[in-house]
């Protein structure tokens, strides 16, 4: 019985009802509109305590950081802090119009100028943009930037490498650039094969390499000073996708290591809120190599010498603009408000926790699960499941199983060159003994797998304790009900 | 600190299981020229109450959220449900991710559905997605998802004349990244509105899309028919972009008129101009293209207890599967906002809809008819645009005139009040600047005759 | 262990081809092995009747709800003839995929091609 569904929206309609409270209108009613008359669209009619049953019962279905760990590898489900609301929700920020003339928002150009120094100092790069509105535009605009450098050097070159352990957006991104995809190898070690890129760049054709790093596995690339000089040297440049961000922080610092451009998921290593999948903020550093072509507008102190902040759209090389205005600016105010709470000491005690909290799961799970790649990882730890296939376990039947204990699953099936993959990520906000009790979880989960009879006993028809039991999704695909008027409701015809 | 719970004694546990005496045994992969020596260069940790003054006195320096603001241009300082707030903020919707794990997440799942049903209904479509990150966004993947589906067309996109200057540039800057090519569909330089007829490209020109926005940035509404009918002639797709969509529910729906694609940017829909981001974009379109559309769906389905319920769907055409082979490299969708959105558009209903829709555009037409008033058997190149409007006014002036704009607009913000956007007029209208203003339900009798006053002089 | 009939001819690419009645023409599937690792097959994207195809090329794609697959042709010619059912419930592809999960006819226009293909023992190599 709990928790308590709801019909859909739509069924629960009565006409008359309604959730607004408007002021009497003070001015004469406008002319009717010429042009065709329209229909009354056919939306719900509900009073404001049935909206607000409806929404929390809806709410109540869902998982989430506030209520249980979400151990999954690459997304960072960090604590999302609730100061972060409050900041943001200030008038001053909320009502603030993007085309106000800049002597009337400076308190926001003064939050984006020291935002953009502070990831600067944290990433290394010596300029940031925070155009992008998530991590996908943010490796958008990163190649796009590459490409129009290599263009004002009088370069063509239509072909980018990128390991074939990378997110799926890399590739997405880099054929939208126009760009053709060169796959590299990972290595036995479980890093980018060196010698390919050599290969691959020797023809001094390649625009350059998109790497992330530490990489899909957990590993940090320890060669990477050997691979953004060789790049360099045959004329490319280094992407960095910076998903993996909360490892590097106070440890090590991407722009350091040769890298030309880096995006920021600052819903992941930031704590902007995933909302149930966005929006995200995406944020790029770049090098000095690709200052010239940041998008517009920047934001700059006065050139005139006073104090203040201007929003400068008078730059010959920019790419242009990829988002309209200047990105996601309430979700800057809560990543900035976060990064001036932790100050240094947090940012480094942030890093160190993440990467020891990783390694303690690792010693805890390698004598029962297959680790990829037999080493110290940083802030996450892939796992196949090889060991448990033997038994007829797969990780899709672990990943079902552990939602009856509480746990949302771990990352699965990513990244590709792990068979089986179960990437976990438990972040630097959640307590030893949380995690403690997720190892032991995954523990028993790998006793269960190794029982005879074990998919009957244990994994089939997973989840059962929780309000729904597995989703069908073939059927979702093959009948393609993608909104209510697909459907034949019960009650009165709409409208 | 608070969100670090791992303590000294923790810390030990950990290394003393990984066996490594400290924390730089941890780091043997990193080389160690990039290891970071001490502390980064950033200011100390804050305390809450220290933290929450600093940004405070952030936000009160932005003196632009406490004036009377007329500014638009897609962004809209509408007011919206409070209770909207309380539900955003409970964790479950907050802090959830996106729900690649049904079970976990019918919340937000049947949120989804509801939202893509109430999109396509006031877009008058069959099918829309989860949202995208804006309006422009939207245009730009409109204006590719019409290529994809017109290979043998050529690599050019049409837009009207009306289109917002940002979201032209969004557009052009990605568009010629794949090798397309943006041009202009002029506006009738009388009426301001981009019309069949006034297309003046070869006939024989067959480009990927047409692309009319509407309300236009003068403020006009413009005739889905025209772009549909162009379209179509052409051999092209066609795609509306409602530039804000609180017009939808009082002008014909793109759907209703036969366009292919319907975008728009959901901004109005109980989401915060916040500076410019983040804003929600709508997209809609038939079922027929639906494999070609980018962006998350969520689809019906039922779980192995025969409930209702709901998952993601055709994900193959998303960057997870396809990889470089995607519709779009979008990974997240503005789900957030989204939820803001879909809970306005459950509050308001459509009567509530149509009261906020029909309110802003009395207000637009009151201060318009005033300054007609104030201007009649006026001499100086100064006129109000006439034609359809929703909630946007445009003051044209000529070349003669264009300092008084400034100094007027100067004058409006001496008294608190920002009057417009400036956009440039069509080429031969014989104007070269509009001071478009924008009005919703929020403002009040007596600060339009505030702007009315200041602007007759 | 999936299954690999002894009649019929395979590719690496885990599609089979099987002679009709007809000496030119041949029958096209996928392997059991193919379905096994796709899944619960959702859509085909075919392309019509009458078109051309070339050995070796992208014809077309398998979709399920996690992945997508494209579709080589086994061996060049014309596509004669689609199982149509398939295009409306692929299930059979699935359940069948050796009979009723069949999925184009081809008229082959070159006999030579034929030796590039590969025997039943030769595809259990690929297929593990």
């Amino acid at each position: 019985m709990w928790p308590l569904k709801t019909p859909l929206s739509i069924l629960q309609s009565n006409p008359g009802h309604e959730g607004f409270s408007l002021p009497k209108l003070d001015v004469p009613e406008a002319p009717a509109p010429r042009g065709p008359r329209v229909a009354r669209p056919k939306l719900p009619e509900l009073s404001e305590l049935d909206v607000v049953r409806h929404f929390t019962r809806l709410s109540q279905l869902n998982f989430s950081i506030d209520g249980g760990m979400y151990p999954l590898g690459s997304c960072t489900m960090k604590y999302n802090p609730r100061v972060n609301e409050l900041t943001s929700s200030f008038r001053g920020f909320a009502r603030l119009h993007p085309h106000t003339p800049d002597k009337y928002s400076q308190g926001a150009l003064e939050l984006m100028f020291h935002l953009e120094n502070l990831l600067s100092e944290i990433s290394g790069f010596a300029r940031v943009s925070l155009q992008p509105a998530a991590g996908a535009q943010g490796e958008y605009l990163g190649i796009k930037m590459m490409r129009a450098c290599l263009e004002a050097r009088g370069e063509k070159r239509n072909k980018i490498l990128i390991p074939e352990s990378a997110h799926g957006t890399n590739g997405a991104s880099a054929s939208m650039c126009g760009y053709t995809v060169l796959p590299v190898r990972t290595n036995a070690e479980g890093l980018v094969d060196f010698s390919q890129v050599e290969e691959l760049t020797r023809a001094g054709d390649v625009a350059g390499i998109m790497i992330t790093n530490p990489n899909t596995v957990g590993l940090f690339e320890t060669e990477i000073l050997k691979i953004t000089q060789l790049v360099h040297d045959r004329g490319g440049l280094i992407y960095c996708d910076g998903a993996n961000m909360n490892a590097m922080l106070g440890v090590t610092r991407p722009g350091d290591a040769g890298v030309d451009c880096m995006h920021f998921n600052m819903h992941k290593t930031f704590t902007t809120p995933h909302g149930g999948g966005g929006p995200g903020c995406g944020g790029l550093g770049v090098s000095k190599t690709l200052i010239p072509f940041l998008p517009v507008p920047t934001v700059e102190k006065n050139p005139s010498g006073s104090d203040d902040f201007i929003l400068d759209n008078n730059r010959p090389q920019s790419v242009g603009k990829v988002k309209d205005h200047y990105g996601h600016f309430m979700m800057m105010v809560r990543a900035y408000t976060y990064i001036r709470e932790l100050g240094a000491e947090g940012i480094q005690k942030a890093g160190r926790d993440a990467i020891l909290l990783a390694n303690y799961i690792r010693t805890r799970l390698q004598p029962h699960y297959d680790i990829a790649y037999d080493k110290i990882c940083m802030h996450e730890v892939v796992f196949s499941d090889k060991r448990q296939n033997k038994n007829g376990i797969k990780t899709l039947d672990i990943a079902k199983r552990l939602i009856d204990e509480g746990f949302h699953p771990p990352t699965i099936y990513f990244p590709l060159i792990v068979q089986g993959a179960l990437m976990i990520e438990p972040t630097e906000t959640e307590s030893l003994r949380n995690v403690e009790k997720f190892c032991e979880t995954m523990i028993k989960v790998a006793e269960e797998a190794k029982e005879e009879n074990a998919f009957e006993k244990h994994f089939k028809d997973r989840p059962r304790n929780v309000a729904f039991g597995r989703v069908n999704e073939t059927l979702a695909a093959k009948q393609l009900k993608l909104s209510w008027k697909d459907m034949e409701l019960p009650g009165k015809p709409l409208g | 600190m608070r969100y670090l719970p791992l303590t000294d004694a923790e810390q030990k546990k950990i290394l003393d299981a990984c066996g490594v005496t400290n924390f730089d045994g941890l780091k043997k992969a990193i080389p160690e020229e990039l290891r970071i020596k001490g502390l980064l260069d950033l200011p100390p940790a804050l305390a809450e109450s220290d933290l929450v003054d600093h940004l405070e006195s952030l936000a009160n320096k932005n003196q632009g959220a406490w004036m009377q603001s007329h500014l638009g241009q897609g962004s809209y300082d509408h007011s919206w449900p409070t209770v909207i707030d309380q539900i955003i903020n409970r964790g479950e919707f907050l802090t959830a991710y996106t729900p690649y794990q049904p079970e976990l997440s019918q919340g937000t799942l049947q949120a989804i559905f509801e939202f893509q049903s109430m999109v396509a209904e006031l877009l008058g479509m069959e099918v829309a997605n989860a949202s995208l990150y804006d309006g422009a966004t939207s245009a730009l993947e409109a204006a590719l998802m019409a290529a994809r589906t017109r290979p043998e067309n050529s690599q050019v996109v049409y837009v009207s004349e009306g289109i917002y200057p940002s979201s032209r540039k969004v557009i052009e800057s990605c568009l010629a990244d794949q090798g397309f090519e943006v041009r202009t569909w002029k506006a009738d330089p009388k009426t301001f509105l981009s019309t069949a007829a006034t297309w003046n490209g070869p006939k024989e020109e067959r480009p990927a899309a047409f692309i009319l926005q509407s309300p236009n940035k003068w403020g006009l509404v413009e005739d889905w028919n025209e772009v549909k009918v162009l379209a179509e002639r052409q051999g092209a797709r066609s795609v509306a972009y409602v530039s804000h969509a609180l017009s939808l529910g009082l002008f014909q729906s793109p759907g209703d008129a036969g366009v292919d694609i319907a975008v728009a940017e959901g901004q109005a829909f109980g989401i915060p101009v916040g500076f410019g981001g983040p804003h929600l974009g709508l997209f809609a379109c038939r079922k027929a293209d639906v494999r070609q559309m980018p962006g998350r769906l969520v689809g019906l389905t039922e779980d192995a207890r025969q409930q209702q319920a709901f998952c993601v769907t055709l994900s193959t055409r998303e960057q997870h599967i396809r990889r470089e082979k995607a519709t779009s490299n979008i990974c997240s969708n503005q789900n957030l906002m989204a939820m803001r959105a879909l809970m306005y558009m459950t509050l308001m209903g459509p009567v509530g809809l149509h009261r906020v829709a029909s309110d802003s555009r009395s207000k637009a037409y009151y201060v318009r008819s005033a300054l007609e008033q104030r201007l009649a058997g006026t001499q100086r190149e100064i006129a109000v645009l006439q034609g359809e409007l929703f909630n946007e006014v445009s003051l044209l002036v000529g070349p003669l005139e264009t300092l008084w704009l400034e100094e007027i607009q100067g004058r409006a913000q001496e008294q608190g009040i920002l009057a417009g956007c400036v956009v440039p007029a069509p080429a031969n209208s014989g104007y070269v600047k509009a001071l478009t203003m924008a009005f919703t339900e929020r403002h009040k009798k007596t600060e339009l005759d505030r702007l009315v006053e200041i602007l007759g002089a | 262990m999936s299954e690999i009939l002894k009649d019929l001819l395979y590719t690496k690419e885990h599609e089979w081809v099987r002679r009709t009645t007809n000496a030119r023409v041949v029958q096209v599937g996928v392997t059991d092995f193919a379905q096994s690792s796709l899944g619960d097959v959702t859509y085909l994207d075919l392309p019509a009747v009458g078109t051309d195809v070339k050995q070796g090329q992208v014809f077309g794609s398998i979709e399920s709800v996690k992945s997508v697959s494209e579709l080589f042709a086994p061996l060049s010619g014309k596509i004669v003839n689609r199982n149509e059912a398939l295009i409306e419930d692929p299930a059979a592809v699935n359940t069948a995929p050796y009979t009723s999960g069949w999925i184009l006819e081809i008229e082959t226009s070159d006999e030579a091609e034929f030796s590039k293909l590969l025997s039943p023992d030769a595809y259990a190599n690929v297929a593990q």
